[in-house]
């Protein structure tokens, strides 16, 4: 039993045996004649553009925060030696976060205007990374 | 007023202890059982009497397989087969356990509302990339950080905030999905307290009621949406960084 999409949205089933046959190939070609006659129209996903904005301040605050408890565990690892003092490895990997962080959103948003035509997004970066 | 963070607690239904650690069988291990029997059912019915034509239990069961195998192919390419197995266990198991969550019978929990869970999941995804990374490669893995075409100065300051990220990369993938869980249900539960706190008061309880149980109809099928897209961004982003251990760049 093969549904095809008819006009006016009804589905109607097509019995007749003649059309069903052993023949394989018969198939793949009216699914791509089928295909044809109603090609696929693109439709915008709801909340597509909320999840980007999602992804972009998850990326951003976790690079932050996973990069400043790094240098905080540098800082306590090394305040056991007595030559070093106050949170300065937290401080730089806090500021590191923040520039991976940044260059994450970047990435991000070059790659949402890519694929939303770049208009009146920013210019993609060179392309130096896994980006695919 | 209803407590609505009431609903993410973890309450122990038998204590147990292993070498010092407290390792109990809690209602989020138990709704985590639950989804495992909602999988073992949905795939052992599916694929029971498999079929040329397919019914539609198998239809569904065979849809879904070939969805991830179709990312997988995209983001991945032919060597993603192997790795198929990993993702779709976790992409069906993460679906369960949102969408059973979002059922509201007597004790419903969501287990991957809990950032313990997630967690768990993006750090077996996190281990599973190093050490496909490492066996594949080698220590030439570890160009995966490198910029391209970057002087050796500017090169190791970029490298080493790429492998920043990199090492926030299991951390970002749990949060993204305890938080979108976490929020979801927030909302549902406080939209569920207007309902009863404004049915309650004036001369018109129906009037005030009926506006946040309409908008806690609509939030229920955001929700699912939500429940589906999350565990769909969860087995993307798995492949995505596969990708990045199988293939470089």
């Amino acid at each position: 039993m093969f549904v095809v999409p008819g006009l006016n949205g009804v589905c109607t089933l097509d019995k007749d045996p003649a059309r069903h046959g052993a023949s394989g190939g018969d198939l793949d070609r009216r699914i791509a004649a089928a295909e044809a006659r109603h090609p696929a129209v693109p439709t915008p996903v709801a909340g597509q553009g909320e999840n980007q904005g999602w992804a972009m301040g998850v990326d951003f605050v976790g690079v932050v925060l996973v990069s400043a408890f790094i240098g905080w565990a540098v800082d306590r690892w090394a305040g056991g030696h007595g030559w070093w003092h106050g949170p300065w490895a937290m401080l730089g990997f806090l500021l590191l976060g923040f520039a991976a962080g940044v260059r994450g959103v970047m990435k991000l948003a070059a790659k949402g205007a890519g694929a939303a035509g770049g208009s009146g997004g920013m210019a993609p970066l060179p392309d130096d990374e896994d980006d695919d | 007023m209803a407590n609505p963070m009431e609903q993410f607690k973890v309450e122990t239904l038998q204590p147990l202890h292993a070498a010092g650690y407290d390792v109990s069988y809690t209602n989020s291990s138990a709704w985590m059982v639950v989804a495992l029997l909602a999988i073992a059912i949905f795939l052992f019915v599916g694929t029971a009497r498999p079929q040329l034509v397919p019914g539609r239990w198998q239809a569904a069961v065979e849809y879904m397989y070939g969805f991830v195998v179709k990312m997988m192919d995209e983001n991945v390419g032919p060597e993603g087969r192997a790795y198929v197995p990993l993702v779709f266990s976790v992409f069906i198991f993460v679906l369960a356990c949102n969408l059973l969550g979002l059922i509201p019978w007597i004790g419903a929990f969501t287990p991957t509302s809990h950032i313990s869970v997630t967690l768990g999941l993006a750090v077996i995804v996190f281990a599973t990339v190093c050490v496909v990374g490492l066996l594949k490669h080698g220590l030439h893995f570890f160009s995966l950080f490198w910029p391209k075409g970057v002087g050796p100065i500017m090169g190791s300051f970029v490298c080493f905030i790429e492998f920043l990220s990199f090492l926030s990369r299991p951390f970002t993938l749990a949060i993204r999905l305890f938080a979108n869980m976490t929020a979801g249900h927030v909302v549902l539960k406080v939209f569920g307290t207007f309902v009863v706190a404004l049915g309650s008061i004036g001369a018109l309880p129906y009037v005030f009621g009926v506006l946040p149980l309409v908008a806690n109809v609509a939030l229920t099928a955001l929700e699912v949406m939500i429940a589906v897209v999350q565990a769909y961004v969860f087995a993307l982003l798995t492949s995505l960084y596969l990708n990045d251990a199988i293939n470089l760049h």
